[in-house]
């Protein structure tokens, strides 16, 4: 992957968690970046299947992975 | 292993380990000294001064429901010149919510003076409106309170994550795991036990490896090292289930001031 490839991947992936930012989805806890793609946190007991639909529609062309626990995350 | 190497001219011939073992291809020996080997588990008691890092310690405040929030002691670590512990500000302040000077006590439900080990003394700030980088705050201490010892032996020289990267912990809860870096620069929303939320960016997520969780209930304010060189990576906030976030580890020395680990 040359240089310029890699910096629309990184643009790309920063409009699309921005989004994901601002949209603040029902069970959506946040997202992160796996060197690769995004991961996005869901709490599998507050999202529905259009939410998740939306999400990927959104991210299509982004590697996404849905990252499934149950509850909030919380402080330990 | 031995619990303790002898003279072998001290030992009965029968009892001695044979140089090469002939059933298994004559493959040669070799008598490791290991001293007593203890469980690294949860100790719910009172450590023996100086105690070592990876124990349950809290603020000495019992709340309404009778209850203490009992996190881990992450670190020893300098600041000006003086010893402190490292924790979250969830654990060692309950998010802000205590005065600078509370006692810090272990074990975490102590309630004598020989049970405290540190007074808070700085804390960052943590915001529900914007998103905070740190959940983590301090707390002077002495030497001979904490010792900075581990169930490794730590290299203080603090190194940025990175991506699929080998980790450990001690924790108060979980004892110590391993476990692999597997997101960067993660935004997520971590719910405190009062039920507020707190957006954080920049988080680190770890998991366990095996299937096992890296850390639960008790285990934050964990340091997170890496693996095989032992350097501090991270500091644990939170988690869920199998999930575990963690702040960069230099942003916590960033925000504390803190010159060093030992």
């Amino acid at each position: 992957m040359n240089s310029d490839t890699d910096l629309t991947r990184k643009q790309v992936i920063h409009d699309f968690r921005e989004w994901l930012k601002e949209k603040r989805f029902e069970g959506v806890a946040g997202s992160g970046e796996d060197g690769v793609g995004v991961r996005v946190y869901i709490d599998v007991k507050k999202i529905d299947s259009t939410t998740r639909e939306t999400i990927e529609a959104r991210g299509h062309g982004i590697r996404l992975t849905f990252v499934e626990h149950v509850g909030p995350i919380r402080q330990t | 292993m031995q619990s303790k190497i002898s003279d072998e001219s001290s030992i009965e011939s029968t009892f001695l380990v044979p140089k090469r073992v002939p059933d298994v291809n004559g493959i040669e020996t070799d008598v490791v000294e290991v001293g007593v080997i203890r469980q690294w588990a949860v100790n719910d008691g009172n450590f023996p001064r100086p105690v070592p890092c990876g124990v349950g310690i809290a603020a000495a405040f019992t709340n309404a429901a009778g209850t203490r929030e009992v996190g881990t002691l992450g670190a020893r670590c300098v600041v000006n010149n003086q010893w402190a512990i490292l924790s979250n500000n969830h654990v060692l302040a309950l998010n802000d919510q205590l005065p600078l000077g509370t006692y810090i006590v272990q074990d975490g439900l102590g309630v004598t003076p020989t049970d405290v080990i540190g007074q808070l003394s700085n804390k960052v700030p943590l915001s529900e409106a914007s998103p905070n980088s740190v959940d983590a705050a301090i707390a002077l201490s002495g030497n001979q309170y904490v010792a900075g010892t581990f169930s490794y032996k730590l290299n203080p020289t603090p190194m940025t994550a990175t991506p699929y990267q080998s980790v450990r912990k001690d924790g108060y809860m979980t004892g110590t795991t391993s476990g692999q870096i597997v997101a960067l620069s993660a935004n997520v929303d971590i719910t405190a036990a009062d039920g507020r939320v707190f957006p954080f960016e920049g988080m680190i997520e770890i998991q366990g490896v095996g299937g096992m969780p890296f850390s639960a209930g008790g285990d934050s304010g964990s340091l997170v090292v890496s693996l095989p060189d032992f350097r501090p990576v991270a500091m644990i906030v939170g988690g869920s289930g199998q999930l575990t976030f963690a702040s960069p580890i230099q942003a916590v020395m960033d925000a504390l001031s803190i010159e060093r680990f030992g």
